[in-house]
């Protein structure tokens, strides 16, 4: 496993040279991490691919796998989109399968492509920060979240799990948190894939909701809630990424978490829009209240 | 531990009525182990009467763990018995850490929390199940009707499961005023405010027919204990979104390593909890009704 912060532009979708740089960077890195490309045809060449200058447009894409011990017997394929999104910011849409045609088509029961982009004013020439944190049965990226650019553009995926945490070939299970998408799922490997979920699912605290959202004590003790996939019912939740609330930690902080015994490092991304505007109500009243300040941590290690 | 179900009468307006459902509480509670202080002042059965008037305590009883922590950390509970609304009968909970020996909360005290009724009913059926280390009930739940009566108390737990000394957790769900309480009292350190809504994960999927099973899948949710921060869940209440599970059917449910016996109460009301997407368009989560630990 590995963790890396790349330093990129996200002006890529208006400018041929800054998309190749950024496409490659993030391509080279996912083989790096374990998610090797498949041999199908008309995958996207770095050397001669360009962007058309529109926001909302593919470019070109890439159908990569898991290469962990169980891709033998349950393997999915992941179909990157790289192109722009809003004005002429970078964008990656990911789509998952368990079988392509060879030609780059996802075939059988397939999710729709889940779009990874910026709302208006996130293009820009200088680098920003991506983070990114793979293996091979798992990746978790942010496009570029600061110095400049602002919005979150997460996505994470990783093989459904035991009730120890352990790899199942049951399914994959994905988190979205961007501009233009918000779901999360569990893809299985058989049997009927129920969409997506429009928001996270996680239990907040709604202690003090509208002046000081916090999970923390007075003791000092932050707490963090994971969220939890879904595809009909609850699955075990992964590693992937867990929410905190309000400032309880600050932007770009790393802490570390214990997830079934194990812990693991975990970056808090830019705090720019909660994946899960939690929102609860008596139920014999059926006044309401919001809970729009939850935010990530993304699984960086 | 022990499960109860217990036919009595919802009703506080009659002295006999009251003490037949108080009597028959009281001494459940002490057959699962929660056993009685000695502080003065507590309810005699034989003497106490009833009471018509809303939301009115007529007495109250003391109890505590009996179980190996209890020479660590004990915790007090004061049950109140009375009249909810028209002349239902009611409760109420509130945890401390320790008591004055006339019936007054010291220490670590939390949120007193009402557990009643709105109707009256010569017979409704209780269900109540115990061990000197927790208490589940749902009291007045069926056949006539299907009002919420709930109320859970149980130890903290650690990563496993296990008991610990770190405070004591609080679930109520009741139709009578419309109480969705959850709290964990800590031994040492600040008590938060009471939540007043239970946090868990539900699906939202298929809004107009929620639904967390898929042929013989069914998934329930956990709600998640706070004070301040989130605690390890507990065993005693779990929830499961509309009609997965029939009301008033068992079932045996994973929790942390060992199964354990569930009852999924009446589907009347519901601790609630809504989300918005993200474009801030209401989803609306109405339908997650409870299950107690029965066994």
């Amino acid at each position: 496993m590995a963790a890396v912060t790349l330093q990129l532009p996200t002006d890529g979708g208006g400018s041929t040279a800054d998309f190749r740089l950024w496409g490659l960077a993030i391509s080279n890195q996912l083989t790096s991490f374990g998610l090797p490309k498949t041999t199908d045809a008309g995958q996207i060449n770095w050397a001669t691919v360009t962007p058309n200058g529109s926001a909302n447009t593919v470019a070109g894409y890439e159908i990569r796998t898991f290469s962990d011990p169980l891709t033998a017997t349950a393997n999915f394929y992941i179909k990157i989109y790289y192109g722009s999104s809003q004005q002429t910011a970078v964008g990656l849409w990911f789509a998952i399968s368990t079988a392509t045609d060879g030609s780059g088509n996802l075939i059988g029961q397939q999710t729709t492509p889940f779009q990874i982009g910026y709302g208006n004013g996130n293009a820009f020439s200088t680098n920003q920060n991506h983070y990114l944190s793979g293996a091979s049965d798992r990746l978790t990226l942010t496009l570029g979240d600061g110095p400049q650019a602002s919005g979150n553009t997460y996505f994470g995926i990783e093989r459904t799990k035991s009730s120890t945490g352990t790899n199942t070939g049951n399914g994959i299970m994905y988190f979205c948190n961007s501009q233009q998408t918000v779901a999360n799922g569990v893809f299985p490997l058989t049997g009927t894939w129920a969409g997506s979920q429009p928001a996270w699912n996680a239990p907040l605290n709604y202690y003090n909701l509208s002046s000081y959202p916090s999970m923390q004590g007075n003791n000092g003790i932050i707490g963090v809630v994971a969220p939890t996939p879904f595809n009909f019912y609850p699955y075990y939740i992964g590693y992937n990424q867990y929410l905190f609330q309000g400032s309880d930690f600050g932007s770009y902080a790393t802490v570390t978490i214990p997830t079934y015994g194990n812990n693991h490092t975990y970056i808090t991304l830019g705090r720019w829009q909660s994946p899960c505007t939690l929102v609860t109500s008596n139920g014999t009243t059926g006044g309401q209240l919001v809970s729009p300040s939850a935010f990530i941590l993304m699984r960086f290690d | 531990m022990a499960a109860a179900t217990l036919s009595l009468p919802c009703d506080s307006s009659s002295t006999t009525n009251f003490r037949i459902w108080g009597l028959a509480i009281s001494n459940t509670l002490s057959t699962f182990g929660l056993s009685k202080t000695t502080d003065t002042g507590q309810i005699n059965w034989a003497t106490v009467s009833g009471t018509s008037s809303n939301d009115t305590a007529q007495g109250y009883e003391i109890r505590t763990f009996t179980d190996s922590l209890t020479s660590t950390i004990n915790f007090f509970f004061k049950f109140e018995y009375g009249c909810g609304a028209n002349s239902a009968a009611s409760m109420w909970i509130t945890v401390g850490t320790g008591s004055n020996g006339a019936g007054t909360l010291t220490g670590q005290v939390g949120t007193r929390s009402q557990f009643g009724n709105d109707q009256d009913f010569t017979s409704q059926n209780c269900y109540l199940a115990g061990s000197n280390n927790y208490l589940t009930m749902a009291l007045f739940d069926g056949p006539n009707t299907t009002e919420n009566c709930v109320m859970s108390i149980e130890r903290t737990k650690d990563n496993n499961g296990n008991d610990t000394t770190a405070g004591c957790i609080m679930w109520v769900c009741a139709n009578r005023n419309g109480i969705f309480n959850n709290q964990v009292i800590p031994a040492t350190g600040v008590v938060n405010t009471v939540n007043l809504w239970w946090s868990a994960a539900l699906s939202y999927n298929s809004l107009t027919s929620p639904t967390m099973s898929q042929g013989t899948n069914i998934g329930v949710a956990i709600p998640q204990p706070f004070n301040f921060f989130p605690y390890n869940p507990g065993y005693g209440v779990l929830l499961y979104q509309s009609t997965d599970i029939g009301a008033y059917s068992q079932v045996s449910l994973p929790m942390y390593s060992g199964s354990h016996n569930y009852l999924a109460i009446g589907q009347f009301t519901n601790p609630t909890i809504f989300t918005t997407d993200n474009s801030g368009s209401n989803r609306t989560r109405n339908s997650s009704h409870i299950l107690i630990r029965f066994e």
